[in-house]
């Protein structure tokens, strides 16, 4: 039967592993769907056909973040998770951070509160594999002195 | 050269690129100042690019970390993928980003500092070189 430490280590390993999936189909989805739209001009993200460096942030920010979820994925497979939560809370405060800082700028776009839920939900999600993987694994049982 | 080390210098290179670049972004959107102000002031996607440097300079700190780990082969795999990402963009976008500023100098540099790290760092993953521990006896 798995011990607490145990049970919390694995349940850490798959938030991560969770985040790290949604992250890489997220943004591959969205670098598709912006190279579209800036190539073509129509669609969710035809304004960027406008705004070419607009566009080249995106592309970037976009495939730094699949780089992420990837790097996210080799922590899972590392013994000590706690670092790469930390991570995955940084990696979405950046665009959280930028989604304040630049508010009246997306406005106009109306996703200020779509981005503001996806990040904040992502930071939730890491926070508790954050708590869980610092449960103390259980102390060894005493050994019992020999009389040899 | 110890490859903990390369991972170092690769790791503050994008925290300092990383960082001073998305300084130079918000102080170009809001104050129109600085190098970026041509194409950053008051543009209303700057916040792509900010993130995107903000982005860099948290990976950073992801190889700063993983230069402290005994088995480092994964992070120089990641590092990889994170230059090939922002020198793959440099050359896509040369003209539109560089040339729109006329900084096709500092492009072309960045974009080698990128491609050199590619190289460096794919070397030092490669499994016959022990990137766990790649030492020379003038590196203690």
């Amino acid at each position: 039967m798995l011990d607490l430490h145990e049970k919390s280590t694995r349940i850490s390993k798959t938030v991560l592993r969770l985040h790290s999936s949604l992250l890489i189909a997220a943004t591959l989805a969205l670098t598709t769907a912006s190279g579209l739209g800036y190539l073509s001009g129509s669609g969710q993200f035809g304004m960027l056909h406008s705004e070419p460096i607009g566009y080249i942030g995106l592309f970037q920010a976009y495939l730094l973040m699949t780089t992420m979820g990837v790097a996210l994925w080799l922590g899972s497979t590392m013994v000590k998770t706690r670092p790469w939560h930390l991570i995955g809370i940084l990696g979405h405060a950046a665009p959280l951070a930028a989604n304040f800082l630049f508010w009246r700028e997306i406005e106009r776009y109306g996703i200020t509160h779509a981005g503001i839920a996806i990040h904040v939900s992502m930071i939730a999600l890491e926070l508790s594999g954050l708590l869980l993987s610092r449960l103390p694994a259980a102390p060894e049982p005493a050994a019992v002195p020999s009389r040899a | 050269m110890n490859t903990s080390r390369l991972l170092r210098i690769n790791a503050a290179f994008l925290m300092l690129m990383g960082g001073a670049a998305a300084a130079a972004d918000a102080i170009g959107h809001f104050f129109g100042k600085g190098p970026l102000a041509p194409v950053m002031f008051r543009a209303p996607l700057a916040i792509s690019s900010f993130e995107a440097h903000l982005l860099a300079a948290l990976l950073g700190t992801v190889l700063w970390t993983g230069a402290r780990q005994p088995d480092r082969r994964q992070f120089h795999i990641l590092a990889t993928a994170i230059h090939v990402v922002l020198g793959g963009s440099n050359l896509l976008f040369f003209d539109r980003a560089f040339g729109a500023l006329d900084m096709r100098l500092f492009g072309v540099v960045i974009t080698a500092c990128h491609f050199a790290f590619v190289l460096s760092q794919t070397v030092a993953a490669m499994p016959r070189l022990g990137a766990t521990a790649v030492t020379t006896p003038l590196a203690h």
